[in-house]
């Protein structure tokens, strides 16, 4: 079946076959390998995008059902070669070690950021409880989301100020 | 090594690799694309224990879509029981190759018995319908009591009990005994005024890595096979290929990818066997990947345990006598790290009578590997609940109670071996004077718990190169996969003795055919034994450059002085990346080699101190706050140091209070993420660290391996904590709301009062 | 001479001693005379193809050998060769 979907801001059109998960056709049909498979069924969040803004376990969506879709993967949070907040402030933190789960942090993290601007340290754990990540504790990760959000808070002030 | 004040050692640059990790760039194991690449699907035993009686692939052979099938028959016949060591342990070649696949006889559930190739994933499932197998099922051994029993079903019947006295005259399910005594245990129990003896369960549980097992392999005509691999240790898994395959080490490159966790998980080579079979008979790259119920049913988890402890102490507190049964399951195959459980558990403490005995027996659940300071958390949890009884019945403080008993550089581990430079005091001190130890608790069912932890750690060999660049930089190809951020601290080694920016350094990891020999990342050796490989490269090349500054000093060799980073003579001086600028003008390129072996120990001590609150409804249990603490000799790069404690401890957490393989009849019920229970950010806080410094023996800067101490701790520490809240022992992993809350309901009945109400904290 | 240490477990093999001086600058003649001075030793630490039993961890002044040098580890004429069950890591 033909798919169309904006892809990381770009237009594309690709093929799918009724069974295929977004995961299985965004890293072997689009080679966008970023975003990883951890489980299959849901329960670690290493395949997290974003879908029309929202944060979504891309093996649990059927490709076909990204036609007329709007989806951001890892491949698309930095602009160019400059790395959006949350991933300097992981960077910064430390919030990553073997870095697989990395991407689904990432992109849920960026979903919350877009919901909640400036979240409680609860509400960074909430969100991110359906990403496992095995090498970090969390620690870091959280520092790092707060970091990051601070940062932002930070700029769109600055904005607010020049504007 | 005697500076304590260093310019780069001790500071958190971003590590070289992250720009790659965090857009998502970077190659990991099931990244791997190549032209003409097959897809490998395994089709596993749905019996814990079985004769193969027949495969028929004829059907699938037949089908159009599948260009290949690979079964047991496909792989060299090895007659010898020869062992090999794998890096972490040694295993017979035999088992090795079963657990890649199995032939004539299954062993546990989710063994490999056949495999297909086709050209797609979705085409690789369909076509494992069309293998036909015919099991005769056998009796199946579910644990370890049901596995020692005098009339237990065997489950390989050429195998004795090995120990250091001989084998056994009968076949049995214990595959070896390991003991260890000292002084005299019943005399020292005569002396105790105090007497704790418990016994405690674990059970199963999974390293747990988000990664699962991947790899593509594509056989060249010429006989030589190139592997891409998620491991911990690409020549571990280059020479078992070629023990399985029966050819030279040569013959076989693997390379690695980064590695999406291993925690002692990955130096087997689960599916790569598979697909090299596969690619031999097509010509083509063949990728295997597991899915995460394969990965949880037929890669190799951490062991299930019963753990007889007695412990005796005068009322002073000093310890007379221990005396501990230790039966570790192995899974289908030998090979639990019993051995080492037993002298961890009681590694910390002085203790003149001894008689500890390790049983390693095999079951019908998939063969354990190594897990983080393997055997250590299970005998942990064992020790450290027993010497907190102790401590309490003689009413004394935890710590102090442990500080009068702590061993010192110089006293002997139960095996004999001596300690050189230890930290465990420090850490003791550590855990005493931190604000946590004394803040206040409030809330209702709430308690405060402390355990400690020991890992020797590593030395092992490792092998680097630097080489250099006409802008200055310098390369640094080192052969360490890097699970915990270990490229960084490398490059900081250079950075820091070369006297240049970090930014300057480029660490690579190489592959087999690259570099020279490497012992694999895991033991807690990397940043102790590479990092000596890179300071003595280091060493080698400020020599030769003191040569070439020279030259463009215009004074004589020996004259040449070299500190911080600038080589001065005769008034003049010139900084190391000139000088590495312009070695073309200066006599040519040349490499720098640093290797690194025969070390001794630099060991680990560390400590877990927590806050929980316990819902006695429910037995849930919260943590509230948690400080990790660990001798680190030196800490590198405090942030992956500190993630090292943090995420051993919450690895240490699932273990203690919800991670399980829940068994029935050799059958895993909970092979997902769902039903095993691993910590999510919403089970855990902040895990405050405290990295203590004590220097090691031997290595730069004091330096001592860290990866694994942080694991052996926690659920102790959660134990003791649950006992100040709710007043119960728990002598049972996980210790999950059912049971935990089974133990405040019995303790209330037994006390003939109701279950304590009211909300926990 | 270097001294060997005994486990438990193979004292009765030494003639029940826990400790013995031994001769030899490689590994493999301190073991050599050992065995040859305790002959009941010989099968329970080394394999059939003389190379160290699997089950035994060896460590010459603290540091474990079987998985570097092996047999042909050097030993110092005051080094201390510890023999012990095996260990494991990860």
């Amino acid at each position: 079946m033909k798919v169309q979907a904006k892809v990381n801001g770009i237009e594309l059109e690709f093929l799918a076959e009724p069974r295929q998960t977004l995961l299985e056709v965004l890293r072997e049909e689009l080679r966008l390998t970023g975003t990883k498979e951890g489980c299959s069924n849901g329960n670690c969040g290493a395949c997290t995008i974003i879908m029309n803004g929202r944060p979504v376990n891309s093996c649990l969506i059927l490709a076909v059902q990204a036609d007329g879709q709007e989806i951001q993967t890892i491949e698309g949070l930095a602009s160019g070669t400059a790395l959006h907040p949350l991933q300097q402030a992981f960077l910064e933190e430390a919030a990553l070690q073997c870095g697989f789960c990395t991407p689904g942090f990432l992109m849920a993290s960026k979903a919350l950021l877009g919901k909640i601007p400036e979240p409680t340290e609860d509400e960074v754990r909430h969100h991110l409880a359906g990403n496992l990540c095995r090498c970090t504790g969390y620690d870091k990760i959280v520092r790092a989301v707060m970091k990051a959000a601070e940062r932002m808070r930070a700029a769109r002030a600055e904005e607010e100020v020049s504007a | 090594m005697a500076k304590t004040e260093y310019r780069v050692i001790g500071t958190r640059p971003i590590r070289p690799d992250g720009y790659g990790k965090v857009t998502g760039r970077d190659q990991y194991a099931a990244d791997v694309i190549l032209p003409g690449m097959l897809y490998a699907k395994i089709l596993r035993s749905p019996h814990p224990h079985a004769i193969i009686k027949k495969i028929d692939v004829s059907k699938a052979l037949a089908h159009p879509s599948v260009l290949a099938v690979c079964t047991g028959e496909d792989f060299p016949h090895i007659s010898s029981s020869a062992k090999i060591d794998t890096g972490e342990e040694s295993i017979d070649a035999r088992h090795m190759t079963a657990l890649a696949m199995a032939a004539g006889k299954v062993v546990y559930k989710g063994q490999a018995v056949a495999a297909v190739a086709c050209a797609s994933f979705a085409e690789a499932e369909e076509a494992l319908k069309l293998i036909e197998v015919e099991y005769e099922p056998l009796p199946v051994v579910d644990d370890i009591e049901a596995a020692m029993r005098e009339d237990a079903p065997l489950i390989h019947g050429d195998m004795y009990t090995v120990s250091l006295s001989g084998s056994g005259s009968r076949p049995s399910n214990i595959a070896s005994h390991v003991s260890y005594e000292g002084g005299d245990v019943e005399a020292g129990f005569a002396e105790a005024d105090v007497i704790v003896e418990r016994e405690f369960r674990t059970r199963m549980v999974h390293q747990g890595y988000i990664e699962p097992q991947s790899a593509t392999v594509w056989a060249h005509p010429d006989g030589r096979m190139t592997v891409w691999t998620s491991t911990q240790g690409a020549w571990q898994i280059r020479s078992q290929m070629a023990t399985i395959f029966q050819v030279p080490v040569g013959r076989i490159r693997v390379i690695p990818m980064e590695i999406g966790g291993g925690f002692g998980g990955k130096f087997t080579p689960y599916v790569a066997p598979v697909a090299a079979v596969l690619s031999r008979k097509t010509g083509r790259p063949v990728k295997a990947t597991m899915k995460r119920s394969e990965v949880f049913q037929a890669t190799g988890p951490g062991s299930a345990a019963i753990i007889r402890v007695k412990m005796g102490a005068k009322k002073d507190g000093t310890l007379v006598a221990a005396k501990a049964f230790l039966a570790y399951d192995a899974g289908a195959f030998p090979g639990s790290p019993v051995g080492s459980a037993c002298v961890i558990g009681f590694s910390p403490y002085k203790i003149p009578n001894f008689k500890i005995d390790g049983y390693d027996v095999v079951t019908n659940h998939p063969r354990v590997k190594a897990y983080r300071a393997p055997g250590g958390t299970p005998v942990g949890m064992a020790v450290e609940t027993v010497i907190d009884e102790l401590a309490e019945r003689l009413g004394m403080d935890p710590i102090d109670f442990r500080m009068k008993n702590a061993v010192e550089p110089g006293d002997r581990m139960i095996n004999e071996v001596q300690y050189n430079s230890i930290g465990f005091k420090q850490v003791l001190e550590a855990v005493k004077s931190h604000p946590h130890y004394s803040a206040p608790l409030e809330g209702q069912h709430v308690g405060r718990g402390v355990a400690c932890g020991f890992w020797p750690n590593g030395g092992g060999t490792s092998t680097v190169h630097l080489s250099f660049n006409g802008d200055g930089t310098v390369n640094l190809i080192e052969g360490s996969t890097d699970i915990g951020g270990s490229r960084a601290s490398m490059a900081m080694i250079v950075a820091e003795e070369l006297g240049i920016d970090v930014e300057d350094v480029r660490p690579f990891v190489a592959d087999t055919d690259t570099l020279g020999y490497n012992d694999g990342t895991g033991g807690s050796r990397v940043t102790y034994s590479t990092g000596v490989a890179v300071y003595r490269a280091c060493q080698d090349a400020i020599q030769k450059l003191k040569a070439r500054a020279a030259v463009l000093l215009e004074v004589d060799e020996g004259s040449v002085e070299f500190s911080d980073g600038v080589f001065r003579a005769g008034g003049k001086e010139i900084r190391t990346k000139e000088v590495i600028a312009k070695l073309n003008k200066t006599g040519g390129p040349f490499e720098s080699v640093g290797v690194s072996g025969r070390l001794g120990r630099a060991p680990s001590f560390s400590a877990s101190l927590v806050d929980v609150a316990v819902d006695p409804e429910t037995g849930k249990v919260q943590i509230k706050r948690w400080t990790q603490f660990q001798d680190v000799g030196k800490a590198i790069h405090p942030s992956y140091a500190e993630g090292q404690l943090q995420g051993g401890a919450v690895q240490g957490i699932g273990w203690g209070l919800s991670e399980e393989y829940v068994f029935r009849d050799g059958h895993m019920l909970n092979p997902s993420f769902l039903d095993y229970r691993m910590p999510t950010a919403l089970d855990v806080p902040m895990i405050d660290t405290v990295l203590i410094e004590v220097p090691a023996s031997d290595g730069p800067y004091g330096v001592r391996g860290v990866g694994e101490a942080s694991i052996v701790p926690p659920p102790a520490a959660l134990a003791n904590a649950i006992y100040r809240a709710v007043g119960v022992r728990m002598t049972e992993l996980p210790m999950s709301p059912e049971r935990v809350w089974r133990a405040v309901a019995a303790k209330a009945a037994a006390e003939g009062g109701e279950v304590a109400h009211g909300k926990a904290g | 001479m270097a001294r060997v240490v005994i486990p438990g477990a193979m004292r009765a093999a030494a003639g029940g001693q826990a400790v013995v001086e031994v001769e030899g600058s490689r590994l493999k003649q301190v073991i050599e005379n050992l065995c040859r001075r305790h002959p009941d030793l010989r099968p329970l630490i080394l394999d059939e193809d003389g190379s160290l039993h699997h089950h035994l961890a060896v460590f010459v002044d603290g540091v474990e050998v079987r998985a570097g040098a092996g047999l042909f580890a050097e030993v110092e004429s005051d080094s201390e060769v510890i023999l012990a069950p095996a260990l494991s890591g990860g």
